[in-house]
């Protein structure tokens, strides 16, 4: 009888380590899919998204960079689009632009003016996404052939 | 069952501990958290509307308005732009931010506010309802909403003005025909003689006859007479009174005209009037530095009599010319003479006159009043008389008789008053054209013991007699009768004077000198005594009564007696019952003593002449005058002795003068702020030999900014001294800028101005001289009224500048100009910092 009962006693308690660690462990990994995960990178692509249009509404560097020179991309002079060096930019590999513009993950750009580059139309920059994935959008304002009109910068793993 | 339930134990408190982790988990860090898009998208509008060109805006709206002049300056920017039509059309603003922003393709609510005005909006839920907004902001200069989109500043100046000079007679000159030059360099816009004339006469300007005019009513009053400018021309002018035995006892010929700079040379020339009769010349100059070189040209013909020319009390010339002839005075002769130092920064009296002729005999007429006490210690009182001898004397020793016996001496202080006022009566009538008043004064100055100005001797003599003691000391009673006497029987063209007598102590004071100070300074305000020291001021000070003072007896408040004369301007007198009649011998004489006037009495032909070419040349250190526009005004006098004249703050006085008719006297004393700077008396005692300037310059040196008063006295003799004229002025000379400047305001588009001027003439202008629209604007006397008030720049400068012009403040400009004198100029100002300025801002907000 003794020994019955002391059994009892023992197996509850294992029952109940068992019960309370795998329960803290599911919730822990619920929390940490169900919101870590997601807002972080949402933040992320946002954050890249800025870099990318704060290095564009810049003059760039050397201020009068090209392809074969230049350090931070930047196509906006005097206040607004600098079409040479938006046609630069464009001419360049995207690889190369993503570095520069230190970037982990893909992007492209929009205009709300038709863009036109080398007599083409051209209706945005950089890579677009293939199929349904994680996007953010980070959008300028900006005066593009003396009207003014948005820049947005979608970024997308 | 026991097993059983101890078996689940410890699981089901596992199981209600995650329950209860979860829980306050969940609580504390909620699994969903919104994160808020950061947006640059306000700032980034700001931005493009104020890096973009109006004139560079691809748009055809904007191009339109370019092209339809509703956009006139296109490198301003979209955001200037939009914040000019903001000011006055809110929807065209709106328009066009609409159209310059209709690429902007954005799903964020975005607003555009210049201050609290919305201009633009891009959004799909109201602000209102907003739980997030992102403001950026951006000052834009130069616009004010509501205010205007520029700026207008003008600036309001004179060019140029009437400039007033002043070609003066002297004090006095006669007898005959008399001349003064005038000399000018300009174009004269009127002329003007104001003079006391003792006779009509007929006015020549260069030898032709200008016009008849009356002479003064009387020696204190001047004419004033505007005189024909076609008679004149450039260069020297002689304006000539031709009439029977002429003279004038001061005035002035006055001119306007425009003139260009100031030159303040160093030299000064005194210009001898001319005078064909009986050469009779009293006056003076003014030397304003310090004298270095001197001469005089005396053009004469003083063949038939000697002629005598005084500077100060210093006898240049004595002597006869052979026919017509100038004599001239070198600097080397004359400052031998004459102690130049004595003469610099001064007002020397100047005499020219016949040596042998006989001038005036002319008694200046005098009503003197005898104000005496009559309070009950005049009564007649026995000295050293038995006490009990007296009691039973049956006249208690009132009698010669009586106090005699008792071993008494009698002290009859009435008599003696009664005797010594019968020997003032005759002392004072024994000269033709002199009265003589009568007031004694008890508990009050009774109708009983008054006598009203007369020269009926047995008429004043019989009030004396009727006079008995008793009562109180009221001097001040006495006094105020006296004067109020003199003033509705007598006037100022009469010596004025009256003798006070007291035994005692004043003791009843008077409701008209109101609260008085301690003026006897026995430590009480406000006394019997203060009050008749008061009285006798007033007296004075208000209409130049001379008033002298006898104290009588031992019990006499002297100190209140000195008080009464010294303020009085008079003599004090004091003696016993013995001494009585003689002092007021001596009264009598004092006043009564033979004063010589200015004029002469011309018996027969004199041929002698003056001519106006005569001069005298000063040559001393000039001082530096500042630049600005002339501005000469003339105050008149408030009352016959004194008048006030102002100086702003942003003037410069150039010269001030004070002119004096005094009529056949003197000018014997002339104070500024209660400085002397002119006494005749301290040149000599016998004014006959003096000369009598009209006018008397001022030392800059004792003139303060703001008001200062002016003080001037006449008379014939050393403590003869009245008041001189109501007609005396004061003309003074400043240099003010002439310019203003209006602040930025929203408006310049200018009025038609009516304006006043100080010497009466009203002139309509339109300021500028391009304005043709309706708004009136007035400056006169009646009142300022400007159209636009603060809103047109033009209005404000103008304005501001006749107020500068309005140096007295009455309404009336004292810088007489014309229309062309008048110089305006207008800056249009825009983009001014921190001046007007805007703030807008481009809101983004989340729902």
């Amino acid at each position: 009888m003794t020994i019955m009962k002391a059994q009892a006693w023992g197996f509850d308690l294992i029952i109940a380590v068992m019960i309370f660690v795998v329960g803290i462990l599911a919730f822990y990994f619920y929390s940490i899919n169900y919101s870590g995960e997601g807002s972080v990178g949402f933040i992320s692509l946002k954050e890249e998204g800025s870099l990318i249009a704060e290095s564009l509404l810049s003059s760039g560097s050397p201020a009068d960079w090209n392809a074969s020179n230049v350090v931070r991309i930047g196509i906006y002079d005097n206040g607004r689009i600098n079409e040479t060096k938006l046609e630069e930019f464009y001419g360049m590999d995207y690889s190369t632009t993503k570095s520069l513009f230190r970037v982990r993950d893909d992007y492209y750009l929009n205009f709300s003016s038709s863009l036109e580059i080398g007599g083409n139309p051209v209706d945005y920059i950089g890579l677009l996404p293939s199929g349904e994935e994680n996007l953010a959008k980070v959008e300028r304002v900006i005066v593009f052939n003396d009207k003014v009109g948005t820049m947005e910068v979608f970024v997308w793993n | 069952m026991e097993l059983k339930k101890k078996g689940v134990f410890f699981s089901a408190d596992a199981m209600a501990a995650l329950l209860i982790i979860m829980i306050v988990l969940l609580v504390a860090f909620p699994l969903v958290t919104r994160v808020s898009p950061e947006s640059e998208v306000q700032a980034d509008v700001l931005n493009s509307l104020s890096n973009l060109q109006v004139g560079k805006v691809d748009s055809a709206y904007v191009q339109s308005l370019i092209s339809s002049g509703v956009i006139n300056e296109t490198n301003k920017s979209l955001l200037q732009q939009i914040g000019e039509f903001a000011v006055f059309d809110v929807s065209r603003a709106r328009l066009l931010a609409e159209d310059v922003l209709s690429d902007l393709d954005t799903n964020q609510n975005i607003g555009i506010w210049y201050d609290n005005s919305l201009v633009y909006s891009n959004n799909k839920t109201a602000i209102e309802d907003a739980d997030e907004i992102d403001v950026s902001r951006q000052v834009v200069s130069g616009l004010q909403v509501g205010n205007g989109t520029t700026g207008f500043s003008a600036r309001a100046s004179l060019s140029s003005s009437s400039r007033n000079e002043f070609f003066y007679f002297g004090g006095y000159v006669g007898d005959g025909n008399i001349s003064v030059s005038v000399n000018y360099e300009g174009v004269l816009a009127s002329a003007e003689i104001e003079a006391v004339v003792n006779n009509d006469f007929n006015l020549y300007v260069n030898d032709i006859l200008e016009g008849i005019y009356p002479g003064s009513v009387d020696e204190f009053t001047p004419i004033v007479e505007n005189i024909s400018t076609n008679l004149f021309n450039n260069g020297v002018n002689l304006v000539e009174l031709r009439g029977e035995n002429l003279h004038t006892a001061g005035g002035f010929v006055r001119i306007s005209y425009d003139n260009g700079t100031l030159i303040e040379s160093g030299t000064k020339r005194y210009q001898f009037p001319g005078i064909a009769g009986f050469v009779n010349l009293y006056d003076g100059f003014y030397v304003p530095g310090q004298l270095s070189e001197m001469e005089i040209s005396l053009h004469l013909n003083s063949s038939v009599a000697s002629t005598f020319l005084n500077v100060g009390n210093v006898t240049v010339f004595n002597g006869t010319t052979v026919g017509e002839q100038t004599i001239l005075f070198s600097d080397s002769a004359l400052s031998s003479l004459l102690d130049y130092n004595s003469l610099s920064f001064e007002n020397t009296p100047l005499r020219l006159g016949l040596a042998n002729a006989t001038y005036g005999g002319v008694l200046q007429e005098v009503d003197v009043f005898s104000v005496t006490d009559l309070s009950g210690s005049m009564r007649a009182s026995c000295n050293g008389g038995s006490f009990w001898c007296c009691l039973f004397s049956g006249d208690f020793c009132g009698s010669q008789n009586t106090c005699n016996s008792c071993g008494g001496v009698l002290e009859d202080k009435l008599s003696a008053a009664k005797e010594a006022n019968n020997i003032f009566i005759d002392a004072i009538l024994n000269s033709t054209g002199n009265r003589v008043g009568l007031q004694g004064y008890k508990n009050d100055a009774s109708p009983d013991d008054f006598h009203v100005l007369s020269s009926n001797t047995g008429s004043l003599k019989s009030e004396v007699a009727s006079w008995g003691a008793g009562g109180s000391t009221c001097i001040c009673c006495g006094i105020n009768a006296a004067v109020n006497s003199l003033l509705s029987d007598s006037n100022s063209s009469k010596f004025r004077s009256f003798v006070v007598m007291s035994d005692g102590e004043a003791n009843v004071e008077c409701a008209e000198q109101g609260s008085t100070p301690d003026l006897n300074g026995n430590g009480n305000v406000d006394d019997a005594g203060d009050d008749a020291i008061q009285a006798a001021c007033d007296a004075f000070n208000n209409y130049g009564m001379q008033i002298s003072a006898v104290g009588f007896g031992s019990d006499a408040d002297e100190t209140t007696l000195q008080a009464i004369a010294s303020c009085g301007g008079g003599a004090y007198y004091f003696g016993d019952v013995s001494d009585l009649a003689e002092i007021y011998e001596d009264v009598a004489a004092d006043i009564i003593a033979t004063y010589v006037e200015q004029t002469v009495e011309v018996l027969g032909s004199v041929p002698t002449r003056l001519y106006p070419d005569s001069y005298i040349d000063f040559t001393y250190s000039a001082q530096q005058s500042p630049f600005g526009l002339l501005a000469t005004i003339e105050k008149d006098f408030d009352d016959a002795s004194s008048g006030e004249f102002f100086v702003p703050l942003d003037a410069s006085i150039l010269e001030a003068r004070v002119t004096s008719y005094s009529g056949p006297r003197w000018t014997d004393e002339v104070k500024i702020n209660g400085a002397g700077i002119y006494n005749l008396s301290s040149y000599g005692e016998n004014y006959i030999g003096l000369g009598d300037p009209f006018n008397f310059v001022i030392p800059n040196s004792l003139i303060l900014s703001g008001n200062n008063s002016v003080e001037v006295s006449t008379g014939v003799a050393p403590g003869n001294s009245t008041f001189g004229s109501e007609s005396n002025k004061i003309i003074y000379t400043l240099l003010k800028n002439a310019s203003s400047f209006s602040p930025i305001v929203a408006s310049a588009e200018g009025c038609i101005w009516t304006l006043e001027f100080e010497d009466g003439s009203v002139i309509n202008v339109a300021v500028p001289s391009s304005y043709s629209g309706s708004d009136v604007c007035t400056y006169t006397s009646s009142g300022q009224v400007v159209a636009d008030g603060e809103n047109d720049a033009f209005e404000v400068a103008v304005l501001e500048l006749l107020e500068k012009l309005d140096i007295d403040g009455d309404g009336k400009i004292d810088v007489i100009f014309t229309a062309q004198d008048l110089e305006l100029s207008l800056d249009e100002i825009t983009g001014i910092p921190f001046t007007w300025s805007t703030e807008v801002q481009v809101r983004r907000w989340l729902p």
